[in-house]
């Protein structure tokens, strides 16, 4: 079965200790849960996978900036991003904190 | 004058028309019943405090109560997560840019499950919102706030969006009318995004011409939502029903009592027949129009959603805005790290590519059905609401409450719930879900107004009037 932590901390999601056991329990129990579905619908192999389900396709655009569709400067700051003048200050990816 | 809470929305639009009332004493009305009900019930995590007048506009006045998943430029949105505590949406979505400019006004938000990851109201970081019905009942969910909202008379109509059952289910467990629309029909420009290739805005309301209204203002293509689409099938006079086998375990006086909805739904003028169908496996799916086993559906949203959930939550990481990933609750960390699973190299061909494939599976199969029967109806729910704190940890509680929706949601299929009974006992409600080949709302819609007329289940019907 997955490790729990191994998956979380792809998933950039930070666990704490006491919801470690909980969390791994239902991971193994839903991952059974798919394992079964997987053998149930085996006859399924031989169709094609669903892309959209109203058979939408290529839908296209002018490739151009939509300058009625943006934000200012002030509303990207809002809502509590650090600000480095007009850059947002964003964690170093060497850290081991978020 | 009748208490103004109890009108319908269409009732409402014609006296605010006529003047007989005034958008001040709607939006006084609502807000005393809200200061009065809410306390209990906890419904609305927030309310406007401004109150516009449009006279001339279709909704002029009209105070709605839309899903706290919803962004309104300038009202707090939360998705029910401490993620977004204290987030304020720098644009507002789509429909309901809409909605405003047809005069509408938002009364307040709705409590649901954190980012609609239940059934039940009960994953919300900002607590649990009781059944108007009964309060020692779950609302279901995820929109079970705006479904309350309408069955506590707390609104006119709300707004919920649904995945696969948000906003139909919860509709039933009130007793109000949940309108889900084809996939694409409405746009998903400014819903916090969940399951991305089933997510679908919709109006929960008193009445199915409520219902229809709002729907009509919300629906149309929108630059901004590349998947926006639409189709304008014809209208029909008559339908054939399809109605889905009863055996899928459910309490015999259940069953009991949709043997008797069959019945009444047999008595309209406008159906031509229901034909009961059995169930069939996969390998029988393809080739006769019988609905396949929904019971399947189960590990095929819980394939599906968790991975688009955990691609859509990957946004959510406290530098931009909003609180960092150690906010996530419970449920929300169950669903990424499942859908991280799910997509890990070695595991997306074989589970996610694969359920693609069953999801071609339902989609041929509702062909088959819709080749030979117009509508196809089944019960809304497996039964009635649950009681609080039904959810406990059961990782599953959701597929297992939308097992009867999930199938029409993951092939992107119009429906729509309407109460089918109340308990007299409990005085909790039963619903029956009707749905359409897609875009066919329209069919669909008449066939749920002549049952709701037809029938003694809809509380505000002769409120209506």
């Amino acid at each position: 079965m997955a490790d729990v932590r191994a998956i979380a901390l792809s998933a950039n999601i930070p666990l704490v200790e006491g919801e470690i056991q909980q969390l791994q329990s239902a991971l193994d129990q839903t991952a059974s849960l798919v394992e079964s579905f997987h053998k149930q619908t085996s006859f399924a192999e031989q169709l094609p996978p669903t892309h959209h389900t109203t058979a939408l396709v290529n839908v296209w655009r002018e490739d151009a900036v939509d300058s009625s569709n943006g934000l200012s400067i002030e509303a990207v700051f809002a809502n509590g991003a650090r600000r480095l003048d007009d850059f947002i200050v964003v964690p170093s990816v060497n850290s081991d904190t978020i | 004058m009748s208490d103004i809470t109890k009108w319908t929305l269409t009732k409402t639009v014609g006296a605010l028309k006529n003047k007989s009332v005034s958008a001040a004493e709607i939006w006084d009305a609502y807000q005393a019943a809200i200061a009065a009900k809410n306390p209990l019930l906890n419904i609305y995590l927030s309310v406007s405090k401004a109150n516009r007048d449009h006279p001339g506009l279709e909704l002029a006045g009209v105070p709605l109560a839309i899903k706290d998943n919803v962004l309104v430029e300038g009202l707090p949105t939360t998705a029910s997560s401490n993620v977004l505590r204290g987030f304020m949406p720098p644009y507002t979505a789509t429909f309901m840019k809409k909605l405003l400019d047809a005069g509408a006004q938002v009364l307040g938000k709705t409590n649901l499950d954190a980012w609609a990851h239940g059934s039940s109201t009960e994953t919300s970081d900002f607590g649990v919102t009781r059944n108007p019905l009964n309060p020692d009942y779950l609302p279901g969910g995820s929109s079970g706030g705006s479904a309350a909202a309408v069955a506590a008379d707390l609104c006119p109509a709300a707004i919920g969006t649904e995945t696969a059952g948000s906003i139909r289910q919860p509709s039933a467990w009130c007793g109000t009318v949940g309108l889900k629309p084809t996939y694409g029909r409405v746009s998903r420009y400014g819903v916090v995004a969940m399951g991305s290739s089933m997510d679908c805005p919709g109006p929960i309301a008193k009445t199915v011409e409520d219902a229809q209204l709002l729907y009509k203002i919300m629906a149309g293509m929108d630059p901004h939502d590349s998947t926006t689409s639409a189709g304008n099938p014809p209208r029909k006079s008559r339908f054939k029903i399809a109605f889905v086998s009863l055996d899928i375990g459910m309490e015999p006086a259940i069953i009991d009592r949709y043997q008797k909805t069959i019945d009444e739904l047999r008595q309209l003028p406008i159906v031509e027949s229901v034909d009961v169908l059995d169930l069939v496996g996969p390998e029988k799916a393809l080739s006769t129009a019988q609905p396949l086993d929904p019971h399947l559906a189960i590990g095929l949203y819980t394939v599906l959603q968790r991975a688009e959930v955990s691609s859509n939550l990957a946004r959510y990481d406290g530098i931009r805005y909003g609180h960092d990933r150690s906010y996530f609750g419970t449920e929300a960390k169950r669903r990424v790290l499942l859908g991280t699973y799910t997509l890990s190299a070695g595991y997306a061909d074989r589970l996610f590519i694969h359920a693609q494939k069953v999801r071609t599976l339902f989609i041929r199969n509702y062909e088959q059905l819709f080749a030979k029967y117009d509508l196809v109806v089944s019960p809304s729910a497996p039964g009635y609401a649950m009681p609080l704190g039904a959810m406990g940890d059961n990782p599953h509680f959701g597929e297992l409450m939308d097992l009867l929706l999930e199938p029409s949601s993951m092939a992107g299929l119009p429906g729509i719930s309407v109460p089918s009974y109340i308990d007299p006992t409990t005085n909790l409600a039963l619903g029956i879900n009707i749905v359409a080949p897609h875009w066919d709302e329209d069919n669909m819609i008449a066939l749920a107004d002549a049952y709701e007329r037809a029938t003694p289940w809809n509380r505000w019907r002769k409120e209506a009037a």
